[in-house]
């Protein structure tokens, strides 16, 4: 987790990075191409003649259209100022796009305007005309004045359009103020083509603010008086003489400004007209207009030149820049959107392999990349891990580059065009290039980022808005109708949402691929990736279906609530499924419902103590749920125009529920269980694990649903696992005859597997120590735990006891049983638990203080000089376990009276942090060297470094111990029994069979001889074997009538028992071994000599598997449901009683 | 964070980061400095621009008493951005007069031997610094340059010859559009329109080049000679242009019926009505153009057909337009009047009937 947050940090930052660079290359592109546009521009035109054209009748004819929106108080004026432009093939054409005001009135009357009938050729949809006006003053007759319904600015365009006689348009903004020379300046390039048609030409446009204008002219140009106003100048330098004239000279350009532009009228026409469905209509119609001549394969040209000739107000108040601002980022939104087909499309050009994808990624991810880099900048700094140095360069770098941007662009304006020639304005322009990066820009960037976000959540486009109002229209309708009209309209809502929901879960299934392969390299070459997908893809379409199902039925209540409902599920899916794949890749273990089975104190320790709550990682989450939930907040609004997307995810979620995906897996049976587990969906296990769960603790509700007879069959035997003591004893002939009675020592060593603890283990043999003790003891070399993880080991070694629901200490109050605690104390012993961490650890306490221990030695009990383990995210497990034997050999002085310890060692937990670790790497890698293993286990080695490390760490601690231990009296006389609580998931498991697969060893300087054990044998079997021994050789009083699950280790996992089942965590009972089968999640598997396991399907073997787990789960649920394993008379009986 | 990113590769990020950072204010402070070298130069050319067109005024207005040659304003002329500047002000100066000013201005270039620093241009190897230097010869006149320019027809850069074009054409009128004869690139409007402006009048030797050109493969040498014929009314050219009607081009058959039209005969309207049926639409709307301006009656019947059943409403607008040019006023009230007759109809005439001409 913490590498993978190390990884997502590093990414974002070179996305940024890389971004960035990006950016600055292609500023200084523009710049170096837009100056030498422009110079070629001005030596092309120093000496041209522009009038001979204007009066000139073979010049083409130009309408001018404005359409105006209650312009009432200037448009008499404007009108005025256009009918002066210098051109002789020239028409004029006003639309009134419905005002309110009295505009129409007052241009009736100051030119004496009357209506005419006018037949319009054009053919492009608009709203309707009132009435078509010209002058009965023959001074006017260029000018046509259009009273139309009012349809925003592209339909009083399109109604110019349709109007229109001239060859080519220029539409305007009425309060424009155009030069005189203006259409004259734009014929030019119109007049000019030769090979290439010019389909459209843009001129730069000024402001206007704080210009001193008379009769519609421009006399004087000043910058405007506010600092908004002049930082917007700036940004029109920018833009119209840098970044267009570099694009026109690239052939690239696709804005022409709606403020000012001339457009060939055949083309705008075969294209349609301006559209009146965005607000980005300019830029959308050239963007069509070249669409147009690529697909017709003509070769044209959109240019701009550099003149300025149009001068315009611009807004020099925030509120409405702001509105400004958010309507061209929508408008370019929905133009890229409507236009997507062309993006990376070779067919069209640079149009589509340049334009678009500039547009994208920079005019419209731009704003959003930097907003993200604000918010990321701030997440930093609310959690202190911003490298300052490294900031402010970047921070310096990047502002500079703007200014140095903005000063050349006044540079080149200068030189070029000289508007603003005062030595006052040049100076306060250069004072606005170096604040605009402060203050102006930050504000259009959020308003591209509220552009953005208005985009999705309101206005036009993905998937076309049909916001259908039947609340009105319901009235009237019958009732199933609307019952059809209200499913259709919730189909197409839930359409999005079930998109979103796609997209993110298959990114985050990406994602934990990815993760994979790039975390191990056994699944870097495993071929589990289209199983996982598939799995994902399933379970995926299961959430849909019951997420679909709930959202149809409860908006029929409340559309909110269903939404609200639907969305916020969603995103805690998309937000579980990263959390439980990187628990996976963390502890290489399915996350089930054992989740719940800690309470918050262990639950605090655990992600304690394993680091996950580092600022880093805290940081991240805030991220992952901003990024899980954001999108569905923005797409919730927003409905499909289609139902047949929400359908088809329901009939493919049922079609999931049905049938079954085991028909369209590849066979995975074979091989590495993390492997297999790796393709499985996670969510899917931890769904399942804690519904069958949930029906396990609620049994009776779901018996009495079922059947009622179903569960009489056992009721008479009210103690199933009762039955008298019958143990043999095989201990006794291996030891030498003595008089006291010996001492008894449990190591259990936390995470001790087999496959890294003895030579023929598949990873290979890093105990040195152990196994020299193997070569002098008894040794079980197949010898099982009777659980996955630690829960169960005291029960199980010390007692043989059955499970239980979520284990035997999980039970609010534990039953009256028997065990090694209580039987030894009975007969005289000393008893006690070593321990070096917190003992209430999955009750432990609970365990060792009901039976009585005489000592309970945790890490309450240690201070230094005794050192704990090294801490990872502030806390540490507990005590080191040379600690821990130290304090037992303090503590438990040489003495009479015979004593049973239990010792739990810890130092071998994730995450593997020992003291003097650089010593125990050196002596990994000296083992590593000497062991000489074949090269599959050598890299497998190197992959679990740090666990092996911490294994020869316990090794030596034992070692240490047994040396310390040798030299006192009363080591002849004891009896040690090593073994391991289960495997380490966190190395890789073979097959499912090795979690369990742990050492056992009984070292004794009693010993007559060692030897080995091939049979079988579990945990189960050990408390029996013990007692057998104590109570043959040394007449110990044991109970007649006992409880125990194993049989003990003389016939161990045999025919004549009735085989074993083994727990993996808390609330998953699954595995199952009898005879050399083992069941496990329904799958059988055949054990060879070595506990190999190979896949089999076998009918009879499975059936009687299954029978004799079925009748273990049986005899189970009737012990935890009666809270009792034996009759209480025995129990007291027994402890009351002496020795008959 | 002990990665190796954090380790390694931020410091020499922070490093390159700095380096660039550096770059970058260096920039900054040569674009400042350059931005006031600048804004002095443009602050003097201004000055000079007034200097100059105050010299052009005064040799306007006071005419031959010009000929004392200012020797102060020849050492000023040295500098060759002064000079420059000077050069351009009597170039424009030039264009914008005309008659005893225009040979002023010519007299101002002699006296400053103005010339020099044209012919220096031509040498140039930037293509706008020789195309300047073609049109400032040209201007002054410097008949001897005309083999220089000439040789320039050639060019390869669009600006350099067509400022050549330019040049040749005003140096011999007519008998400069020699080039058109092999001329394989096309011909703006642009240009066509400026080139047409500076033939003033047809040598009696044109016909066999005329003949040549409308023949020719390059379409816009094609238009060019129509608007020529068109300019100068030349009715021998008549059966060519009608000739033209075939031809493969609409932009060609268009300005061939524009040019029919300038030439009109009594034979036109039925050629024109003749040729109508076989013409893309753009062609159609230009004859019925033709048709509105020659106002033959002989048209009459042949409108009304078009008016009442071509499919296309651009072409019956204009058919009613001729028609009302016909003052054919009350056919077209009755029909419109008529309740028989279609809303469509009805409507292209009232749409015509209010056309102010």
């Amino acid at each position: 987790m913490i590498e993978f947050a190390h990884i997502v940090y590093e990414v974002v930052i070179w996305l940024f990075l890389l971004y960035s660079a990006a950016v600055f290359l292609i500023y200084i592109w523009v710049g170096l191409y837009a100056y030498g546009a422009v110079s070629r521009y001005n030596h092309e035109n120093t000496f041209t003649e522009y009038n001979f054209i204007a009066t000139n009748a073979d010049a083409p004819t130009f309408s001018l259209i404005a359409p105006a929106f209650n312009e009432g108080m200037t448009i008499v004026e404007n009108v005025r100022s256009l009918l002066s432009i210098y051109y002789h093939n020239l028409e004029i054409i006003i639309v009134n796009d419905g005002s309110r005001d009295d505009s129409m009135q007052k241009l009736i009357e100051a030119y004496n305007l009357e209506a005419i009938s006018f037949f319009i050729q054009g053919n492009i949809k608009t709203k309707e005309i009132r009435g078509i006006y010209k002058s009965k003053n023959p001074a006017f007759k260029k000018l046509i004045v259009v009273d139309k319904e009012n349809g925003g600015k592209a339909d009083a365009l399109n109604v110019g359009v349709n109007i229109s006689s001239g060859d080519y348009i220029v539409c305007i903004d009425v309060d424009c103020i155009l030069e005189q020379d203006a259409i004259l300046k734009l014929a030019k390039p119109f007049l000019e083509q030769t090979d290439k048609q010019v389909i459209a030409c843009g001129g730069v446009i000024r402001l206007a603010n704080n210009c001193k204008i008379e009769n519609g002219k421009v006399v004087e140009v000043n910058l405007p008086k506010s600092w908004l106003g002049r930082m917007q100048a700036l940004e029109y330098i920018r833009a119209f003489v840098l970044g267009r004239m570099a694009w026109s000279r690239a052939s690239g350009l696709i804005l022409i400004s709606g403020a000012f532009g001339a457009f060939d009228k055949q083309i705008v026409l075969a294209c349609g007209g301006y559209d009146t469905n965005t607000v980005g209509e300019d830029m959308e119609l050239v963007v069509r207009m070249r669409r147009y001549m690529e697909e017709q394969g003509k070769p044209y040209e959109v240019v701009n030149i550099p003149d300025p000739l149009c001068w315009t107000e611009v807004p020099e108040s925030k509120e409405v820049l702001k509105k400004q601002r958010n309507r061209w980022m929508r408008g370019t939104i929905e133009t890229l959107w409507k236009h997507r087909k062309l993006m990376f499309n070779p067919r069209y050009g640079r149009l589509g392999l340049v334009s678009l994808p500039y547009w994208f990624f920079f005019e419209f991810l731009g704003p959003l990349i930097e907003f993200a880099g604000y918010f990321v900048f701030l997440l930093f700094l609310f959690f202190g891990i911003i490298n300052w140095p490294f900031f402010f360069a970047l921070f310096a770098l990047v502002i500079s580059s703007g200014i140095l941007y903005s000063i050349y662009a006044i540079l080149v304006d200068l030189v070029s065009h000289q508007v603003y020639s005062k030595k006052k304005d040049l100076a306060k322009l250069i004072v606005t290039a170096v604040l605009e990066p402060f203050y102006f820009h930050p504000t259009v960037v959020g308003a591209g980022v509220r552009g953005v976000v208005d985009y999705f959540r309101k206005k036009h486009g993905w998937g076309e808005m049909t916001r259908q109002g039947f609340q009105q229209t319901a009235i009237e309708e019958p009732l199933m109708k609307r019952l059809g009209r209200q499913l259709a309209f919730a189909l197409k809502n839930f359409g999005v949402v079930a998109l979103v929901f796609l997209i993110l879960y298959m990114i985050s299934v990406g994602a934990e691929w990815w993760w994979y392969r790039h975390s191990f390299t056994q699944l870097a070459e495993a071929n589990t990736g289209g199983q996982l997908l598939l799995d994902n893809l399933y379970f995926a379409f299961q959430v849909l279906l019951g997420g679909g199902v709930v959202y149809m039925l409860l908006q029929f209540v409340s559309r909110w609530w269903a939404t609200a409902l639907v969305t916020f599920s969603f995103s805690f899916i998309v937000i579980m499924q990263y959390i439980l794949f990187l628990y996976y890749a963390e502890s290489r273990n399915l996350l089930g419902a054992d989740l719940f089975y800690y309470n918050i104190e262990e639950m605090k320790q655990i992600l304690n103590t394993s680091g996950m709550l580092s600022f880093t990682n805290i940081a991240l989450l805030t991220v992952l749920v901003l990024v899980s939930y954001l999108p569905f907040w923005i797409f919730s609004k927003r409905s499909l125009s289609t139902i047949y997307i929400g359908l088809a995810v329901l009939l493919l979620g049922l079609f999931s529920s049905f049938v079954s995906l085991d028909s369209f897996l590849f066979s995975s049976a074979k091989g590495d269980l993390f492997v297999e587990n790796a393709g499985r969906s996670k969510w899917r296990y931890f769904f399942t694990s804690n519904l069958t769960n949930y029906i396990g603790e609620h049994q009776a509700i779901f018996d009495r649903w079922r059947d009622d007879n179903s569960d009489s069959a056992d009721h008479d035997d009210r103690f199933p696992f009762l039955r008298n003591e019958d143990t043999e004893d095989i201990l006794g002939s291996f030891f030498k005859k003595t008089d006291t009675v010996p001492n008894l020592v449990f190591i259990v060593v936390e995470g001790l597997g087999r496959a890294y603890s003895s030579p023929s283990g598949y990873i290979g043999n890093f105990t040195p120590f152990i196994d020299s003790l193997v070569k002098r003891s008894l040794h079980w070399e197949n010898n099982l735990s009777s659980s996955g993880r630690t829960f169960a080991v005291l029960p199980t070694l010390t007692g043989s006891l059955p499970f239980g629901p979520h284990g035997f200490l999980e039970q609010d109050s534990l039953p009256p049983h028997f065990n090694l605690f209580n039987v030894l104390k009975k007969n005289g012993f000393s008893t006690g638990f070593f321990y070096g961490g917190d003992s209430n650890f999955d009750y432990m306490k609970k365990f060792i203080t009901y039976s009585g221990a005489d000592t309970v030695v945790d890490q309450n009990a240690f201070s230094p000089p005794y050192k704990k383990l090294p801490e990872q995210g502030g806390e540490s497990w507990g005590y080191e376990d040379q600690a821990v034997f130290t304090k037992f050999l303090e503590l438990q002085s040489v003495q009479q009276k015979p004593y049973f310890h239990v010792v739990l060692t810890l130092s071998t937990h994730n995450p593997f942090l020992i003291n003097n670790a650089s010593y125990y790497h050196k002596l990994f890698d000296q083992r590593l060297a000497n062991l000489g293993l074949p090269a599959e286990n050598k890299k497998w080695a190197l992959e679990n470094k740090k666990q092996l490390v911490s294994v020869l760490n316990l090794d030596d601690a034992l070692r240490q111990f047994f040396y310390a231990y040798q030299k006192r009296a009363d080591f002849g006389n004891t009896i040690f029994l090593i073994t391991g609580d289960h495997a380490m998931p966190e190395i890789p498991l073979q097959s499912k069979i090795d979690r369990y697969h742990v050492p056992l060893i009984i070292y004794s300087p009693l010993l007559t001889a060692p030897h080995t054990f091939i049979n079988t044998v579990s945990h189960f079997d050990i408390a029996p074997t013990i007692l057998a021994y104590y109570r043959e050789n040394f007449n110990l009083y044991t109970p007649s009538q006992v409880t125990w699950v194993g049989r003990g280790l003389a016939e161990g996992i045999s025919e004549k028992g009735d085989g074993v089942a083994l727990m993996q965590s808390k609330n998953q009972l699954s595995d199952f071994i009898y005879r050399n089968y083992h069941l496990s999640d329904g799958k059988l598997y055949k054990l060879d000599r070595r506990l190999n396991a190979d896949p089999i399907t076998d009918a009879s073997a499975s059936e009687l598997l299954l029978h004799r787990f079925d009748a273990f789960k049986r005899k189970n649920k009737l012990f935890y449901t009666n809270k009792e394993l034996l009759p209480d008379s025995i129990y007291r009986g027994y402890f009351d009683g002496g020795k008959p | 964070m002990d990665s190796i990113f954090h380790r390694v590769t931020i410091h020499e990020l922070i490093i390159a980061i700095v380096v660039v950072l550096s770059l970058v204010f260096l920039l900054i402070m040569l674009v400042l400095l350059y931005s006031f070298y600048k804004y002095k130069v443009l602050y003097q050319r201004q000055i000079w621009l007034q200097e100059s067109e105050q010299k052009v005024i005064q040799a306007i207005v006071s005419g031959e008493e010009i000929s004392r040659v200012d020797e102060e304003f020849i050492t000023r002329l040295r500098n060759p951005s002064f000079r420059n500047v000077f050069l351009s002000v009597l170039v424009a100066s030039d264009q914008k007069f005309s008659g005893g000013a225009r040979n002023e201005v010519n007299n101002l270039f002699k006296i400053y031997k103005m010339e020099d620093a044209a012919w220096q241009k031509l040498r140039q190897r930037k293509s706008y610094l020789v195309a300047g230097g073609i049109l400032e010869l040209a201007v002054m006149r410097v008949e001897r340059a005309f083999p220089d320019i000439a040789s320039l027809l050639e060019h390869p850069k669009r600006q350099v010859y067509q400022e050549a074009q330019y040049a040749v054409v005003s140096f011999k009128g007519f008998d400069g559009l020699d080039f058109l004869n092999t001329l394989v690139v096309p011909l703006s409007d642009w240009q066509q329109l400026r080139l047409l402006r500076s033939i003033g009048k047809l040598p009696a030797a044109h016909e066999e080049w005329v003949k040549n050109w409308l023949s020719s493969s390059n379409e816009s040498v094609i238009i060019f000679t129509l608007r020529l014929i068109r300019k100068f009314q030349l009715l021998p050219f008549y059966a060519d242009v009608i000739n033209l009607f075939d031809h493969t081009a609409v932009n060609v058959k268009v300005q061939a019926i524009r040019t029919i039209a300038a030439l009109e005969n009594d034979e036109t309207v039925n050629q024109l009505i003749a040729a109508f049926f076989t013409q893309p639409i753009e062609a159609q709307i230009e004859i019925l153009r033709a048709l509105k301006k020659s106002r033959s009656p002989q048209s009459e019947s042949f409108l009304q057909q078009q008016l009442w059943h071509h499919p296309a409403i651009s072409i019956k607008i204009a058919a009613a337009e001729v028609l009302i040019a016909l003052k054919q006023h009350g056919y077209l009230q009755r029909i419109a009047t008529d309740e028989t007759v279609p809303e469509e109809i009805k409507q292209v005439i009232k749409h015509a009937l209010q056309e102010k001409t």
